[in-house]
């Protein structure tokens, strides 16, 4: 197999993580225990002590550039998200920033898919106070939002404390999710529910009572290669 | 570049497929670039359940049982019958048997005009919200459709994937059985009526869940539906 591309080696075309044949040629395939992604050429970079985020969501605060980057301070308990214009099955998305707060935290949202009142997609969240991360399910109707954990707050030494900078990745193909932290493997997924959307940011506010100071300094969304 | 026909994204010069939706792509008899559905072919029995004998899915027993609404669901000799006195839709869930690519299949009877019956594929439960695709047909219109939906006990939406379309198997169907049937293979979702395959479609948005059966009244008013038996059946070369 072309691990990476998830292309069946016979015709070449698009095939599913593990599935035992290709759906258009019919051809057995063969798969290895372990399969690492790579980043890819880069859809978009943006480096937001210059350029804007990308469009955001939602707007509860105005996003202030400095020349370190984006300040953003989202609300108690809110979750601030934007994410790039173009619809992906397969990414890479990057963003880096620092939580200035303890109860601040940021991430990646993947495959955000939006059909009439409802959204859905997946979100990884960095904790950097705790140095853990999480990786959920998200589901949105009519603002109400539910979400299924996949992967529960967990220890990362690679992560980066308050203060510091941290740089989040997300490579997905297919079913399998991995997540970086600082150029380091942290946690490899396999979960098949949603699978196209907008990939973005996302920052929040853990705390009940107080907002959160995150600043974001640099996002990207990239092929798998 | 052309765009996708799915996503609108650009094609990229050379290739097969999208690179964004992995929608496949195929040259039609005037060199036009057409999606390429590979047909889903039905093998391996995963699970079968006769309603003659065998409770709804999710449910424990074939007891009658009435709801709150005033819906009624009642044993038969013939199978499982279904009475709502309202508009909406009842849908069950073969909740132990999450599963990728799959064949959904599903006899019934509709006995009222006004109802609509399915079978669905990848549903999948966030705390009380239910998603999935679903295969649709309503006999007094002579329709079906390919939906895929989010439902919370509050609201639903439902983004109509193909039709509503005419079927002159589904207008023949009030009274007598109809075996409908949903099959999924990676992104794309093929349905069938009465085993013949009747509409293709692409869409990535859900990767996994769990088969589904359900019904209900499509307009106002009240009617009645029969589950004779359903089967899921793995997919194969």
């Amino acid at each position: 197999m072309k691990h990476a591309a998830l292309e069946c080696t016979h015709c070449g075309a698009p095939v599913t993580y593990k599935v035992p044949f290709c759906p258009y040629c019919r051809a057995k395939l063969a798969w290895d225990a372990h399969l690492m992604l790579q980043r890819a050429a880069p859809f978009a970079m943006l480096d937001l002590a210059r350029d804007p985020l990308p469009a955001e969501e939602k707007r509860w605060t105005d996003p202030v550039q400095r020349p370190d980057g984006t300040l953003l301070v989202p609300d108690p308990s809110k979750l601030h998200r934007g994410h790039f214009r173009l619809q992906l099955r397969n990414a890479c998305c990057v963003v880096a920033g620092v939580c200035l707060d303890p109860h601040g935290i940021l991430g990646i949202m993947a495959r955000m898919h939006k059909h009439g009142r409802s959204a859905c997609g997946y979100q990884l969240a960095v904790y950097p106070a705790f140095k853990s991360f999480r990786f959920r399910r998200l589901l949105w109707i009519d603002g109400e939002l539910q979400h299924v954990i996949t992967h529960d707050w967990e220890f990362a030494p690679q992560i980066a404390g308050v203060g510091q900078s941290n740089e989040v990745e997300l490579r997905a193909a297919d079913s399998l999710f991995q997540i970086l932290v600082n150029g380091e493997i942290t946690a490899s997924i396999v979960d098949a529910c949603f699978g196209f959307g907008q990939f973005g940011w996302c920052v929040a506010s853990e705390s009940d009572v107080s907002p959160a100071q995150v600043l974001l300094q640099r996002t990207g969304i990239f092929r798998v290669g | 570049m052309a765009p996708c026909p799915y996503c609108k994204n650009p094609l990229a010069t050379g290739l097969r497929h999208c690179e964004a939706c992995k929608l496949q792509l195929a040259h039609d008899q005037n060199g036009q670039l057409r999606p390429w559905f590979p047909p889903i072919r039905a093998g391996e029995l995963v699970a079968s359940l006769d309603f003659r004998r065998d409770p709804l899915p999710g449910r424990k027993d074939r007891q009658p049982f009435d709801y709150k609404d005033g819906s009624k669901r009642r044993p038969t000799p013939y199978g499982m019958e279904l009475f709502t006195p309202t508009q909406g839709h009842f849908e069950f869930i073969l909740n132990y048997l999450r599963i990728r690519d799959v064949v959904v299949r599903a006899q019934v009877v509709i006995l009222s005009p006004g109802i609509e019956v399915f079978v669905g594929a990848r549903y999948q439960n966030l705390d009380s919200m239910d998603l999935g695709y679903r295969f649709m047909i309503r006999p007094d219109r002579g329709q079906y459709r390919l939906v895929r939906i989010a439902a919370s006990t509050k609201v639903g939406s439902s983004d109509v994937l193909h039709g509503p379309a005419h079927h002159p198997q589904v207008a023949a169907a009030l009274g007598r059985p109809i075996v409908i049937e949903i099959g999924v293979q990676g992104p794309t979702l093929q349905a069938s009526i009465d085993g013949l395959p009747a509409w293709s479609v692409h869409d990535p948005v859900l990767g996994t869940g769990c088969p589904a059966i359900g019904g209900g009244m499509g307009d106002k008013g009240e009617g009645a539906m029969l589950f004779q038996w359903m089967e899921v059946r793995a997919v194969v070369p």
